[in-house]
């Protein structure tokens, strides 16, 4: 490994890339784009987006039965769209929740019995989860009501109507303490409800703006790493520069490493860039630098893949197409199927996610989430070394 | 003395299709030598054996001692290649291009200009490479290529696109390498060119060499001797000594007292070239 040598292949690099009009036209505009996001403010966005209103309640459950039937078969018409029944009682590890809903698992308590309701809302924003437990505790009081004594029926529903969501978890808690007290002294028949009430864990505040500072920081990372790098290494192949590079001294080792961390420092400096502009008080965060340098590795490691294996600048912008295409097409019909995992270690899956995380400055940081990520894209760099060895031996 | 190259039962292979057929080549160091051919004969495939960009499918290659498929390490810093068509960084200037290559050997810029001095390309020196004519990219190639003063230089058709006067820049500059011990193997489409700058010449035809030998050697082993005879009336006849009407012809015109001048012509390379390629077919 010779320094000079490293040194004259990443000058190439940067000479060749400020060469690209068009690829410097792109980056400069989404440099623009987060200043004007930055100064202008997003408040316009706020109404189309609606990302802090949940549009989905998961309501998880471990065992069926006739609670359970009694809350599926009770949900308005208004509401059905809005409510998704889950079964989690064979789950293992995270439970997940798609961005904009809300979660309320009914877990069942072994130890003291009866059950903890549990709901899961987007952080500072516990209101998101309203519509749901609204519907939830109106719907669970009407159906304890009907196995009260049917002398106490009568009493009991009167109490439906005045079933409000306005007071904290405790307040429910307490009516239907007081509830189950009335209805079934023996306790017998209405079991006891915990009820808690929990921001999401690696969860974000993705407000429009860290919407936008993740579109934008996204957005220049997959174009230097899975369009610019692939693109300039084949046409560097085609036009027969990579065979005079392969006969000088340089090894391909070299020639790889150069590639590779030029690509990678370009595409991590404008990600820190736009997020400067777009989400200053993000950086002041360590996870958010290593999230960012994790996105910028696996995006470079795609491209490096895409650049072993396609021949001309025709086939890489063609693989860089067809790449994302079917990873779209994977994560739109993955989701509810047996392959769902594997939805899971996309990288378009989880470098959204993390960005979001990194960016939003409220959010505790989710190193979980970060190691999984980083995880995937050190398999792409590795797969795209190999790549690279491959096509340079053949 | 090891030849700068060996080539031993060389097969090169495209599926079915057997470009270069048990091709035997060794050629001392020092020595200008020319692979012709058709196109389609091999030379292009033998080439890219040579440079390691292909594997043989059969035999061995070994160039200046060390095997192209185990050692092409230790080859690489003392080959220069010039390929038949340019591949420059377009967007770059020459200079620049130059500098990378020349950075890439551990050589200092100096190198890199005296270079483009040497090849007449300093007044363009800082235009972007896009900006030159084909004729200048040729140069540009041969520059890059002379960059780290190679023992074996190989070139494929290193004249193609240039005008007289920088082809014969480029063909002074391949005799001097030649006679400073560099071994240069070259193709070429112009056979006043082969016969005036190789010392020996392999003819391949479909992927076979089918002549090998000195220029002179192969043209007077292939080509008759012809004369121009001057008439008395003015009139310049050319007659081969080959052809038996020719020379009965020549006969005549000497004994009627028609012939005033006789002049022996210089056995021409590119009709011998064509004679054996001829048999070759045949």
């Amino acid at each position: 490994m010779s320094w000079p040598r490293l040194r004259a292949l990443l000058e190439k690099e940067a000479r060749r890339v400020a060469a690209q009009r068009g690829a410097v036209a792109l980056l400069l505009l989404l440099v623009v784009s987060a200043v004007l996001a930055s100064v202008l403010g997003v408040r316009g966005l706020g109404g189309v987006m609606g990302a802090r209103d949940a549009s989905l309640c998961v309501v998880d459950h471990w065992e069926e039965g006739p609670w359970l039937l009694h809350l599926k078969s009770h949900v308005p018409p208004e509401l059905a769209p809005r409510i998704e029944f889950r079964s989690v009682a064979n789950h293992s590890g995270y439970i997940r929740y798609p961005t904009g809903s809300v979660g309320l698992q009914l877990r069942p308590d072994d130890e003291r019995g009866g059950y903890t309701i549990w709901t899961w809302h987007p952080p500072g924003n516990a209101e998101a989860a309203a519509f749901c437990e609204a519907w939830f505790w109106r719907e669970s009081r009407r159906y304890f009501v009907g196995l009260a004594e049917p002398s106490m029926r009568a009493a009991l529903a009167r109490d439906l109507a005045a079933l409000s969501l306005e007071g904290d978890a405790w307040a429910l808690a307490e009516a239907h303490a007081r509830f189950r007290e009335r209805a079934d002294p023996s306790g017998t028949r209405v079991p006891r409800l915990e009820v808690l009430r929990s921001p999401f864990q690696a969860s974000t505040r993705a407000g429009p703006r860290e919407a936008i500072s993740m579109g934008l920081v996204l957005l220049a990372a997959f174009f230097i790493g899975i369009f610019l790098l692939p693109s300039l290494a084949c046409e560097e192949k085609e036009r027969g520069l990579a065979r005079a590079i392969r006969l000088s001294p340089a090894s391909s080792t070299e020639i790889a490493l150069a590639r590779f961390g030029f690509f990678f420092v370009l595409s991590l400096t404008v990600m820190v860039l736009l997020a400067l502009i777009s989400a200053p008080a993000a950086l002041a965060r360590f996870f958010t630098w290593v999230s960012l340098a994790a996105v910028a590795l696996g995006s470079v490691g795609i491209g490096s893949v895409i650049a072993a294996l396609a021949q001309t600048q025709r086939g890489a912008s063609l693989g860089a197409l067809i790449y994302l295409f079917l990873s779209s097409l994977l994560l739109l019909t993955l989701p509810g199927t047996s392959l769902e995992p594997f939805a899971a270690l996309s990288f378009e899956r989880r470098a959204p996610e993390l960005l979001l995380l990194a960016l939003s400055s409220a959010t505790n940081a989710a190193w979980r989430e970060l190691g999984t990520t980083l995880l995937v894209a050190l398999v792409w760099v590795a797969l795209g070394w190999l790549a690279e060895r491959r096509g340079a031996v053949g | 003395m090891t030849p700068a190259v060996v080539v031993a039962g060389l097969n090169v292979r495209y599926g079915e299709h057997l470009a270069v057929d048990g091709l035997n080549l060794e050629i001392e160091p020092g020595e200008l030598f020319a692979l012709l051919g058709p196109n389609g004969a091999g030379k292009s495939s033998t080439l890219r054996v040579l440079i390691g960009e292909l594997r043989p499918s059969a035999g061995r290659v070994s160039l200046l001692g060390y095997d192209v498929v185990r050692a092409l390490a230790k080859i690489r810093p003392r080959l220069g290649y010039v390929p038949d068509r340019d591949n420059h960084f377009e967007e770059l200037s020459g200079r620049q291009n130059l500098r990378f290559f020349a950075r890439l050997h551990s050589l200092p810029d100096a190198r890199s200009a005296e270079c483009l001095r040497a090849l007449e390309l300093d007044d363009a020196a800082d235009l972007p490479v896009k900006a030159y004519s084909q004729g200048m990219k040729k140069k540009l190639l041969v520059a890059r290529a002379l960059l780290h003063r190679p023992e074996l230089l190989v070139l494929d058709e290193p004249t193609a696109n240039l005008d007289v006067y920088s082809a014969g820049l480029v063909r002074r500059m391949l005799r001097d390498l030649g006679a400073e011990g560099t071994t240069v193997l070259f193709t070429s489409h112009d056979m006043a060119e082969v016969a005036a700058l190789a010392g020996r010449v392999a003819v391949l035809a479909r992927g076979r060499t089918v002549a090998l030998g000195r220029p002179a050697e192969l043209a007077a082993r292939h080509e008759s001797r012809a004369v121009r005879v001057t008439l008395a009336s003015g009139e310049v006849r050319e007659l081969s000594l080959s052809d038996p009407e020719a020379r009965a012809e020549l006969a005549r015109l000497f004994a009627g007292g028609e012939a005033a001048d006789l002049e022996t012509l210089p056995r021409d390379f590119a009709a011998a070239f064509a004679r054996i390629l001829e048999r070759a077919e045949n």
